[in-house]
């Protein structure tokens, strides 16, 4: 007991002595003996300067955020049992703190606690039902598993092909024990990161099979992923043993194969994950983004339609720890008005700078230049700059058309004519009349 | 017709008289002027010098932006804030002629230094403009008939609420100085076909300039001027008078009223000026054959007159015909194809329907507007007839044609109110001076002076009895018959002071309302209470809101929103573009999500509608639904049908009867969000809706894509969040949608116990928590 | 002779034609799908609308199998039966059924057919029909719901709403195609014509066209007719008179938004005799009879005040809360 309080107390020193360039992290726990069963992934972590609070994930002095500041950027939920959290954190106030951007890890087990599966279900997956585990009795470990068949080896190939989250595939198999997660595959945001072989099931081990399984084969996810359309990134694994150093530390053999692996590939995808769910990788941002007419420096007031128009957006990634160039080859750029009029691939013009130049269409209107880059792994990058497209100037329409010439000669011949008309009216005397009028006279 | 003559040579004959009539001329003109101005001023006494309803907002907003940017910013103007996303070219789209001229009124008073306020110059623009136009109309009926029914028209235009109605102070729109242009422009076509000469038709062409830069009713003169040629055509009046008029007023007019960019080429494309181009050949013709005439014998001219006129008509009509057929001139535009086929507004175009006062109109609202002068006008028709010359031939032709278009628009009552005031202003001259007929001059004397009295007492009601009195006694010293005489003189004069009468009540109650502030008298006491709603709402949109912020709300309140909050709207009052007007009442009209769709594809930031029920405000969004609905199920017939939101007895009604469709619309819900709880009195049932006297029938339901951003004091203007798709953060599952079955859990946490639950965790009891720790680790 | 003999063969071939054909409708009681369709298209080819009685409406509409759905209108057209609106009614709806036949959206899924009372009166007991016409829409699944029986009485009978009724119930658009109707070209061209033929028989003494008082009388007349609202009359045909609460007839609108046709008249009336007040008392200046003078004078004066203060009350009666009034209340 007195361990612990020294052990808070010495944590809030450091944190609030340290809070700037250490990432506040706390770690929730049901046990404390998890934190020497896990010591190599927490290791990791502090390795790579995150600032560890361990606690109880019933302790009566939980808090998350104080005045309104929160007081962890990430939260590790290594507490699978849990019912309820103590103190002010509860299931609500962690999707708060998911909804404000915090990233979340939670490892479930085979027995998961309420608040577990409430937290699951708001995140958009579910935790299958009390004491079901992922059962494959094709590839379970030989060595470990206490015959349940439910340690089970996960081929890598079964990994998310996306480099970012997951790390490379050619690695050592994976061993897994505990329960499987359930989400529907038509929601994009989710992401299965490791999903079990097709000989995989998930149910209750020591009971007769009585109704169809939740999860089936490849159904039955091991690890999944969300990244809320905020970014914020929340990875659930069904099993806390996954991340423990026996599973990092064992040898694998797996059953009917004599091939022996002294060691799991876990921690690569343990690091891996904890990478991107705490957002040091996978990063990328708008640095800068410019737009002008060909041939000039500085953005209008306002376009004109037809005008040749130069859009330049500057994307940068997070490369551990620092923004670096990002490079890319498939970044679109969209020039909406209601429906996309213009939708061109962007050129890299290196420095991480992408430039597209395009002739503004023949509709006047308040257009948006829209970048949407939203790749597996990457954060959702979305930009939008709102400009006006103006119609022609009354001074912008050509002063002499061609096909009017043959009006502009009528109208002077006309004024001539008229001009010599009047002239001859006023100033020609007739003879005839003059004859006659003599006559008059004499 | 004779006596006329006589009557109008007289002044001049006599110089004292003359100069006494001119300053009686002058004085009733000021009269007038002064009547008229302080009439239309009763919205400005009782609320405050402010900019009235609809489109008067927008013409102040360009206005101010002229008067701030410069004439040419202005004519090259795109306003992005309007129809977002499309944009409205403004330059190009309206009439400038009104902004142009209070922008001069206002450049020419600060050269002067005197500092006002250009919205001050548009709120008092139109009472001016009723004085100019009270002049010009005793010009005009100078020309057509003589001094005497000159003035009686003056003081009758000046009063007429059929003129006040769209000429009260603040109410700034192009009637109030396109009447004026209307009125000067006859005055000077009647001058020049009288005299002939090139200056006055070029002046009446360069005055059809003003009107057609002022307001789209040019196409009336441009119309009735040709209908006045070719008729004195017919009765074989031609004239090289005629002849030089026209001519020269039709060619300078075509040329000028091409210059303003919103008409463009319209004069030489669509059927509208087809008339005046027709009449144009047909007056040559006719000239050509004129000068046959010098060269042929009567008898075989008049024969070839005829049929030449009549052929070169026919070869006219058929080549206009011809030409809309091939799609050269474009065919009569709906507006006023509607004036024709009457009912074919109805069927075919809805956002010209929807609009009230492009109904017929009925007696009472002749009546209403132009009170005794509506049965005594046609006296003056009926002597303008009898007594025909060349110029009465067109005041006849413009009461007719003026009357006609007056039944089938009620807004068009606008253009017949000053013929109206013409000619019962030579009716009532005439009269007069039948009775009032010592030697001429009193006759004047007698108008003025009992018109006089009449102006003023629209001031003081009180004391109607001093001026019969006055002119009784006046024509007690009359000769032979005089007991008739004067009884007439009163009972018209009597008759003429409730005219005035009428006129000041009419315009005090039923047209000096900004309808932007709502004013209403309680039973109890008369005390008056002001609804300030809008402005407030308006104010807080502008206040707390982004200034990019793009607000959707049905097009009657687009320009307010675009002039008093200054932000960006979808639709507003100049209904150019139906299909995007279609597509915000086809977001108002269905359910919440599938207008959270339309929502986002336009950007929408806010919602904004306005809603009566708490104050019986009888002009509010619920009541004009009907009309979103049409015209969205006009341009989307398969998503809206108006049938849906009737009953199966096929009423409109918003109780728990009402229509499925109807009672869950977006329009519905907005309307009536938090409404179910609220009690307007003690007794009455809670959600009761006092403009559609009806208890609604969806009380308690909640919005998911929207939040309720501000309700006004009465509830009158109500303006909601449209949330944004990142608010939608997780894809939460709802218990219902879980394949596992939640297991309720009760928290057991309290105020004091902020302790929580671990599962299977070796014994945990209260208060012994070491021992449990020490035995765990 | 070898011509009559093709004849007379082909005579024998259509009447053999057609025999069989009423064979096939006679026998095919519990005839399948594909018969009964190829059956109405076939009728359907002869006339736009079916004429079904008892036994055939049950055939055709009431019994399974069915992939069409049928337009039923329940007439009464015999005269005895004295249905004013069956006539017209069944007009538009010919015109209807014309304009789908012959239109391209043509498809064997949707029929129009009719019944008369007097053939198929057991199919109006059977439907518990008491009224005619009714139009009914028998939708090809499914048992007819409320909104298969047209409202007469809100949307009318006209072609284009009966047209929008079927596109509500059946996803199929007909655009109504009405025989032009020449009626009003002719009439004007008669008229032209008339006058023309007038002018030309009286053409030697033209005067009369000089004649101020008539046309006068004409333009006056018009202005009139306009003045008293009756455009509006013309355009939203209100009732002539109305009955009021009380039983009695009430020949005024109570409110100020609306007229009736009787009212018009009256003010109408009301507004030519002050017209004629005025018109005498100017002209009473213009006797050489001082006497007649006189006379004109006071009854023109007694018809102006008199006519113009019973029109300010009508006006009044209308106008809610108007504070004046002439002479009458």
């Amino acid at each position: 007991m007195k361990f612990i309080v020294i052990l808070a107390f010495v944590s809030l020193l450091m944190c609030s002595a340290n809070a700037e360039e250490k990432k506040e992290t706390l770690v929730l726990l049901d046990n404390l003996a998890t934190r020497e069963t896990h010591s190599i992934f927490f290791k990791n972590l502090q390795d790579r300067d995150f600032k560890l609070t361990f606690k109880l994930a019933d302790d009566a002095g939980l808090v998350l955020s104080k005045y309104g500041e929160y007081l962890y950027q990430n939260l590790i939920v290594f507490a699978p049992s849990v019912e309820e959290f103590g103190g002010s954190i509860s299931v609500e106030s962690i999707t708060e703190f998911i909804d404000n951007g915090g990233n979340v890890l939670v490892a479930g087990s085979s027995t998961s606690g309420d608040a577990i599966r409430e937290l699951a279900s708001e995140c958009g997956f579910e935790i299958d039902e009390e004491n079901a585990a992922v059962i494959d009795h094709l590839n379970f470990d030989a060595l470990l598993d206490k015959g349940d068949h439910t340690t089970i080896v996960a081929s890598p190939k079964n990994l998310i092909d996306s480099e970012i989250i997951v790390g490379g595939k050619n690695i050592k198999p994976l061993l897994y024990r505990g329960t499987g997660i359930i989400a529907d595959r038509e929601n994009p945001l989710i992401l299965p990161l490791l999903t079990a072989d097709s000989t995989a099931y998930s149910y209750v081990p020591d009971s007769p099979i009585k109704e169809y399984p939740h999860a089936v084969g490849k159904g039955t996810i091991l690890i999944a992923a969300l990244q809320a359309r905020n970014n914020a990134r929340i990875v659930f694994s069904g099993s806390l043993y996954f991340f423990s150093d026996e599973a990092i530390m064992s040898i694998v053999k797996k059953v009917n194969d004599n091939t022996v692996h002294d060691q799991s590939g876990n921690i690569n995808v343990i690091n891996s994950i904890s990478r991107w769910v705490f957002g040091e990788n996978g990063q990328i941002r708008v640095a800068s983004v410019k737009h002008h007419k060909e041939g000039e420096k500085e953005p209008p007031a306002s376009y004109t339609i037809l005008e040749p128009v130069v859009y330049t957006i500057e994307i940068e990634q997070l490369i551990d720890g620092k923004w670096k160039p990002f490079v890319a080859n498939d970044v679109q750029l969209e020039f909406v008005r209601i429906d996309p009029f213009v939708r061109v691939t962007l050129k890299s013009i290196g420095g991480g700078k992408y430039q597209a130049k395009f002739k503004i269409p023949d509709v006047y209107g308040v257009y948006q230049f829209k970048v949407d880059y939203d790749r597996v792994g990457l954060n959702h990058l979305y930009s939008t700059t709102q400009v006006s497209v103006r119609p022609l100037t009354h001074t912008q329409y050509e002063r002499f058309i061609p096909s009017a010439y043959p009006y502009y000669a009528s109208a002077f011949s006309m004024m001539f004519g008229v001009f010599v008309f009047s002239f001859v009216f006023l100033y020609f005397k007739d003879k005839p009349e003059k004859a006659e009028v003599e006559k008059k006279t004499n | 017709m004779t006596e006329t003559l006589i009557k109008s040579k007289n002044p001049n004959r006599v110089t004292s008289h003359a100069g006494i009539s001119s300053l009686i001329v002058f004085s009733v003109l000021l009269m007038c002027w002064i009547a008229g101005f302080a009439s239309r001023l009763f919205a400005v006494i009782r609320f405050e010098s402010i900019i009235h309803e609809f489109d008067p907002w927008f013409n102040y907003r360009a206005t101010a932006y002229m008067v701030q940017h410069g004439f040419y910013k202005f004519l090259n103007w795109f306003d992005e804030r309007a129809w977002y996303p499309l944009g409205r070219i403004v330059g190009g789209t309206v009439y400038p002629g009104l902004m142009i001229t209070s922008g001069g009124i206002h450049w020419l008073l600060h050269l002067l230094h005197i500092p006002v306020h250009i919205r001050d110059i548009c709120v008092f623009l139109a009472p001016i403009f009723s004085g100019l136009t009270a002049i010009s109309t005793y010009l005009l009926t100078k020309e057509l008939w003589n001094t005497g029914a000159g003035l009686f028209a003056a003081s009758f235009i000046a009063i007429v609420p059929g003129y006040i109605s769209r000429s009260v102070a603040g109410s700034y729109d192009n009637e109030g100085i396109a009447i004026f242009a209307l009125q000067f422009t006859y005055y000077l076509w009647v001058k020049s076909v009288k005299t002939g000469s090139i200056f006055w038709a070029a002046s009446a062409a360069l005055s059809y300039f003003y009107m057609v830069s002022a307001w789209g009713g040019y196409v009336f003169i441009i119309n009735l001027i040709p209908l006045h040629v070719f008729v004195l055509l017919i009765m074989n009046r031609y004239s090289h008078r005629l002849f030089t008029s026209y001519t020269t007023f039709y060619i300078l007019g075509l040329i000028c009223s091409m210059q303003i960019p919103f008409v463009g080429f319209q004069p030489i494309r669509t059927s509208e000026h087809m008339a005046a181009s027709g009449v144009f050949a047909l007056l040559v013709a006719v000239g050509a054959l004129k000068h046959l005439q010098t060269v042929l014998t009567k008898q075989e001219f008049k024969r070839l007159f005829i049929f030449g006129g009549l052929a070169a008509a026919a070869v006219v009509f058929l080549t206009v015909v011809g030409l809309t057929m091939a799609g050269v001139i474009a065919p009569w535009s709906g507006r006023f194809y509607s004036l024709w086929d009457t009912g074919y507004a109805k069927i075919h175009i809805p956002i010209i329907a929807s609009v009230s006062e492009h109904q017929p109109t009925t007696w009472f609202s002749f009546f209403f507007d132009l009170h005794i002068l509506v049965c005594t006008f046609p006296v003056g028709l009926w002597y303008a007839i009898k007594k025909i010359n060349d110029e009465r031939v067109f005041v006849v032709l413009y009461a007719i044609s003026a009357v006609y278009f007056a039944g089938v628009m009620v807004r068009l009552m606008l253009t017949l109110t000053p013929v109206v005031c013409i000619l019962a202003g030579v009716g009532f001259s005439g009269l007069l001076e039948v009775f009032l007929k010592e030697d001429q001059q009193p006759v004047n004397k007698e108008e003025t002076e009992n018109e006089e009295p009449t102006e003023k007492k629209l001031y003081d009601k009180a004391g109607k009895i001093k001026p019969r009195k006055h002119d009784s006694n006046k024509s007690e010293n009359k000769g032979l018959g005089s007991n008739v005489k004067s009884m007439v003189v009163i009972a018209i004069m009597m008759i003429l002071m409730m005219f005035a009468v009428h006129c000041t009540w009419v315009t005090s109650n039923a047209y000096s309302s900004p309808s932007i502030v709502l004013a209403f008298y309680n039973q109890g006491d008369g005390t008056r209470n002001i609804l300030d709603d809008f402005r407030e709402a308006y104010y807080w949109l502008s206040q707390n809101t982004n200034d990019d912020a793009r607000v959707m709300s049905w097009w009657d309140y687009g320009y307010q929103i675009a002039g008093m909050a200054n932000r960006t709207t979808l639709v507003d009052n100049n209904t150019w573009n139906n299909s995007h007007i279609a597509l915000v009442g086809k977001a108002m009209s269905s359910p919440e999500e599938k207008a959270y769709e339309i929502m986002t594809s336009l950007d929408v930031d806010y919602v904004l509608v306005i809603f009566g029920g708490v104050i019986g405000y009888s002009g509010d969004d619920i009541n004009k639904f009907l009309w979103m609905v049409r015209i969205a199920e006009g341009e989307h017939p398969k998503d809206i049908r108006e049938s849906d939101f009737f009953t199966e007895r096929g009423e409109f009604r918003v109780d728990n009867e009402g229509a499925p469709a109807l009672l869950n619309c977006l329009m519905y819900k907005l309307s009536y969000y938090r409404f179910g709880d609220l009690k307007l009195d003690y007794r009455g049932p809670a959600g009761y809706d006092r403009t559609r006297n009806a208890v609604i029938g969806n009380k308690d339901f909640d919005l998911t894509y929207l939040e309720e951003a501000y309700t006004s004091e009465h509830w009158l203007v109500r303006i909601y969040r449209v949330k944004k798709p990142h608010e939608f953060n997780r894809p939460a599952l709802k218990t219902d949608e879980r394949v596992v079955s939640a297991s309720e859990y009760i928290t057991k946490k309290t105020s004091k116990r902020r302790k929580g639950v671990i599962k299977n965790r070796p014994t945990v009891i209260k208060g012994k928590r070491t021992a449990t720790k020490e035995k765990t680790n | 002779m070898k011509l009559l003999y093709s004849l007379v063969l082909a005579v024998t071939a259509f009447l053999v034609l057609t025999g069989d054909a009423d064979g096939q409708k006679r026998q095919s009681g519990g005839s399948t799908l594909g018969d009964k369709v190829q059956q109405l298209v076939d009728w359907n080819a002869k006339k736009p609308i079916l004429r079904f009685n008892g036994h055939k409406f049950k055939e055709y509409v009431k019994s399974a199998p069915r992939n069409y759905s049928v337009i039923v209108m329940f007439t009464a057209l015999q005269p005895a039966r004295q249905c004013v609106i069956c006539r017209p009614a069944s007009d538009e709806y010919t015109i209807l059924a014309n304009s789908y036949r012959y239109s391209s959206s043509y498809t064997n899924r949707l029929f129009f057919a009719m019944v008369d009372f007097d053939e198929g009166s057991d199919v109006f007991q059977s439907l518990r029909l008491n009224t005619a016409p009714v139009f009914m829409h028998f939708p090809a699944k499914g048992k007819a719901k409320s909104g298969d029986t047209m409202d007469i009485q809100r949307v009318g009978i006209s072609a284009e709403a009966i047209a929008k009724w079927v596109q509500e119930r059946t996803d199929i658009q007909i655009r109504i195609f009405r025989p032009p109707n020449y009626s009003g070209t002719v009439a004007v061209i008669m008229l032209v014509a008339f006058v023309g033929g007038f002018l030309y028989l009286k053409r030697n003494n033209l005067e009369f066209l000089q004649n101020k008082q008539l046309w006068g009388l004409l333009a006056v007349l018009f202005t009139f007719a306009m003045v008293s609202g009756q455009m509006w009359n013309h355009i939203r045909s209100p009732p002539f008179v109305h009955k009021a609460q009380n039983g009695g007839i009430s020949y005024f609108h109570g409110s100020s938004q609306g007229q009736l046709v009787f009212e018009t008249y009256i003010v109408m009336v009301l507004n030519g005799l002050v017209v004629v007040g005025m018109i005498l008392l100017t002209e009473s200046g213009s006797q050489s009879d001082m006497r007649k003078g006189k006379l004109m004078a006071i009854v023109g004066l007694v018809f102006v005040v008199v006519f113009f203060s019973l029109l300010l009350s009508a006006f009044r009666a209308k106008a809610h809360g108007y504070p004046y009034s002439f002479l009458f209340k």
